[in-house]
């Protein structure tokens, strides 16, 4: 049974002041416009976003279930990044249901983000360090520069890179590019990163309607398959080698194997690079680059600025696959691979996307 | 593909677990859990983790959980309120009636021992305009509930009370149950009022501990045990957000949807007949009432007799909480897998309280401020329909 994405909505990435089931009632509403389908022709709703200290209030699928049209319906949600409910809707059409709706909603503009990932280090070993997440990615990224000896004017260019597609991606938070110059002159956040290497948080929602594939293909004649997911985790606790991330591997082999695909087929990488270290990183573990090298990749990724340009905390994952299902559609690209992760670096999802 | 239950563990639940961390309270949900199923940590391929993370001091816990559930797994997170314990079931149920997988573990943990107070939490769940200001808590909403089923059907306090001394008298033969007290009417009517009309003992405390179920696929589960609890029907109902937007407070309309789509599915015409015992989330007395109508055990009306008039004890026509319930136990965001844990285990045969010859059992959870419902019918292989 094969599982199709037949409909895609966006809200703008920003920071929204409004209330923010408006703006997820804006993602679901456009996702089913442009599937050309009713709220009541969708029988489950898979939810994709964090919680209570994540967005300002706790069971957030209280508001987020009804903007996504979930009013006497199937609903659950996924409690990380969205990407991660992305299996669960893929299971949910594979056992039962004919039309799912997946919602991702990121709401970080609610929260200071690094005050509330630091809560989820635990209180006796970790907690007392006071290790921040862009401390964190910091360390990453100091082992990984020193560990392959790359400067910084080469994480500074794959900044650059990413900037400049996001600039082309009317979707993107961050639409400016940027110069060399500006990314190394940029101020440190923590040492070795700078403020242009990593990932600004933003708001913003996005839905995607997907359908079982007798009704999918009822629904659109332009369906964009999920050939596979995979999704894993790393040691929680920091005894790991930090230029490296095997646990990216490990989603990612998941994924092909379910796809029953290989890399040479992939055209197109939408890849969380929540730093620019982390780009380079990711592709070295999905095998697109050698170890060390990744800054030198110049296959097609992240043409939506990926999450350098556009980082909705639990939203992120999301606006990466809809980005690409878009490509295919339009015939841009016909198989491509995004990835997601999700806390210190510990949870990774991938899914193979194919027209 | 049918999916069942292969495996049931639980910690005992306390106020406070302060011998362990919380990962440590999983590890033993689960391999309480492996025992029951005669399996090995090894033996499972995905994880499916439920919890409530503000309750607990700790954010996003199943980060640090993973280190107590296989760490080469996929794991995956949900969290839905107080139904996320049975929202949990249903994912792993997922993995496996997909075809992805053949032995899934669904753990969910709440150590809500370490929130000074429960409903200043819950009160961030609701719209911060309209209606947070009102200090909205599980609590009140059950005494809504409570005030208006009274008012319509002319229910007592004493018709309450009486399926609290049902609950507790439950409790006392679970090994498990965090509240163990033989109380009479009497001692529920004179214990303090919460919020009126519902006393101490109508509500449910507030407990740390974790559980654990192992699903299998149909082939794994027949040579894993030859009792296996099979998984007939589920389903999950999600409704408005604001709790003014609720139809009634004396009754419970979306769980009677909820309710009639999950007997179509399980092939049940009438499940007061069908059904040998409930595990309900009567979090508050008056829940068990608004739930045995809603679910079609009662009448409108005629939920409020059933416990005074010996129906819903062990050995009445319509079983329910045979566990002790929510009313006895509470660890929030695991609640609900306690309750599909206890239902399979009557079907099993092998419930510390066990209903004589249960083949069929329902199991509930509700969450939000009223807005979820989560749904799941079990059965020893009975044929239904």
């Amino acid at each position: 049974m094969k599982i199709g994405i037949v409909g895609v909505g966006f809200s703008e990435f920003g920071i929204h002041r409004e209330p923010f089931y408006n703006v997820a009632f804006t993602a679901a509403k456009r996702a089913l416009e442009d599937a050309g389908i009713d709220r009541g022709e969708v029988d489950s709703f898979i939810l994709g976003g964090y919680d209570n200290l994540g967005v300002g209030r706790t069971i957030s699928n209280m508001y987020a279930a009804p903007a996504a049209g979930a009013y006497l319906r199937h609903e659950i949600r996924v409690s990380d990044d969205a990407l991660f409910a992305l299996p669960l809707a893929l299971m949910r059409l594979k056992s039962r249901s004919d039309v799912t709706m997946l919602l991702a909603f990121g709401h970080s503009s609610e929260t200071p983000v690094e005050l509330v990932e630091l809560q989820s280090l635990d209180p006796f070993f970790h907690r007392p360090l006071n290790l921040t997440l862009p401390a964190f990615f910091a360390m990453q990224s100091y082992a990984y520069r020193e560990r392959y000896n790359v400067e910084e004017e080469k994480l500074a260019e794959v900044v650059v890179r990413m900037r400049d597609n996001g600039s082309e991606n009317p979707l993107a938070f961050l639409k400016d590019k940027v110069k060399v110059e500006d990314v190394m002159n940029s101020e440190f956040v923590s040492y070795p990163l700078r403020k242009l290497e990593m990932a600004e948080w933003c708001d913003g929602c996005v839905a995607l309607i997907l359908a079982e594939e007798t009704i999918a293909r009822r629904i659109s004649d332009n369906i964009v398959w999920v050939d596979g997911v995979g999704w894993s985790v790393e040691n929680y606790y920091f005894d790991r080698e930090f230029h490296k991330l095997p646990f990216v591997t490990k989603s990612a082999e998941m994924a092909f194997r379910m796809a029953r695909k290989d890399r040479k087929g992939v055209e197109a990488l939408e890849i969380c690079d929540l730093t620019a270290d982390h780009h380079c990183m990711i592709l070295e573990a999905l095998g697109f680059a050698e170890e060390g090298r990744g800054w030198e990749y110049n296959g097609d990724v992240n043409s939506s600025g990926g999450a350098l340009c556009t980082n909705a905390y639990g939203s992120t994952g999301a606006f990466l696959l809809a980005n690409l299902a878009m490509r295919i559609r339009k015939g841009e690209v016909s198989c491509g691979l995004v990835q997601s992760m999700s806390g210190y670096a510990q949870r990774s999802c991938t899914a193979i996307l194919e027209g | 593909m049918r999916v069942a239950v292969v495996g049931f563990g639980q910690t005992p639940f306390k106020t406070k677990r302060k011998d362990k961390t919380h990962p440590e309270i999983v590890f033993e949900a689960i391999n309480s859990a492996l025992e029951h199923a005669g399996l090995e940590l090894k033996d499972i391929e995905a994880v499916v983790y439920g919890c409530m993370d503000p309750f607990d001091g700790i954010y996003c816990p199943e980060r640090w959980d993973s280190t107590a559930c296989g760490l080469e797994k996929p794991i995956m997170k949900i969290s839905t309120g107080g139904t996320t314990g049975m929202t949990t079931a249903l994912a792993a149920h997922e993995h496996v009636a997909s075809g992805l997988f053949d032995l899934v573990m669904a753990v969910c943990v709440q150590r809500v021992g370490e929130c000074v107070d429960a409903q200043p939490v819950l009160n961030t769940a609701v719209d911060p305009i309209y209606e947070r200001h009102s200090g909205l808590g599980a609590i009140h909403i059950a005494a809504f509930q409570a005030t208006a089923y009274m008012a319509k059907y002319g229910a007592t306090e004493e018709d309450l009370a009486w399926v609290s001394v049902k609950d507790h008298k439950n409790a006392l033969k679970n090994p498990y149950a965090h509240i163990k007290m033989d109380v009479g009417v009497d001692d529920v009517l004179n214990s303090k009022v919460v919020c009126s009309p519902l006393k101490l003992l109508e509500c449910c405390p507030r407990s740390d501990g974790a559980a654990a179920v192992i699903f299998a696929s149909e082939d794994l589960a027949k040579k894993i045990r030859d009792n296996p609890a099979w998984v007939v029907a589920e389903t999950t109902i999600s409704d408005s957000y604001y709790l003014g937007d609720r139809l009634s407070f004396a009754e419970w309309d979306s769980l009677a949807i909820a309710g009639r789509r999950l007997f179509r599915d399980a092939g049940i015409e009438n499940p007061a007949k069908d059904i040998d015992v409930a595990e309900l989330y009567s979090a508050f007395t008056i829940q068990e009432i608004l739930e045995l109508e809603a679910l079609g055990f009662a009448e409108k009306g005629r939920g409020k007799d059933f416990a005074r008039e010996g129906v819903t004890f062990i050995d009445g026509d319509m079983p329910t909480n045979p566990s002790g319930g929510v009313l006895c136990t509470n660890p929030i965001g695991a609640t609900g897998l306690v309750r599909f844990g206890e239902a399979a285990l009557q079907v099993m045969g092998e419930a510390a309280n066990q209903v004589d010859g249960a083949e069929v059992a329902l199991s509930h959870a509700w969450g939000g401020t009223l807005q979820f419902h989560t749904l799941a019918v079990l059965s020893s292989n009975k044929k239904l329909g």
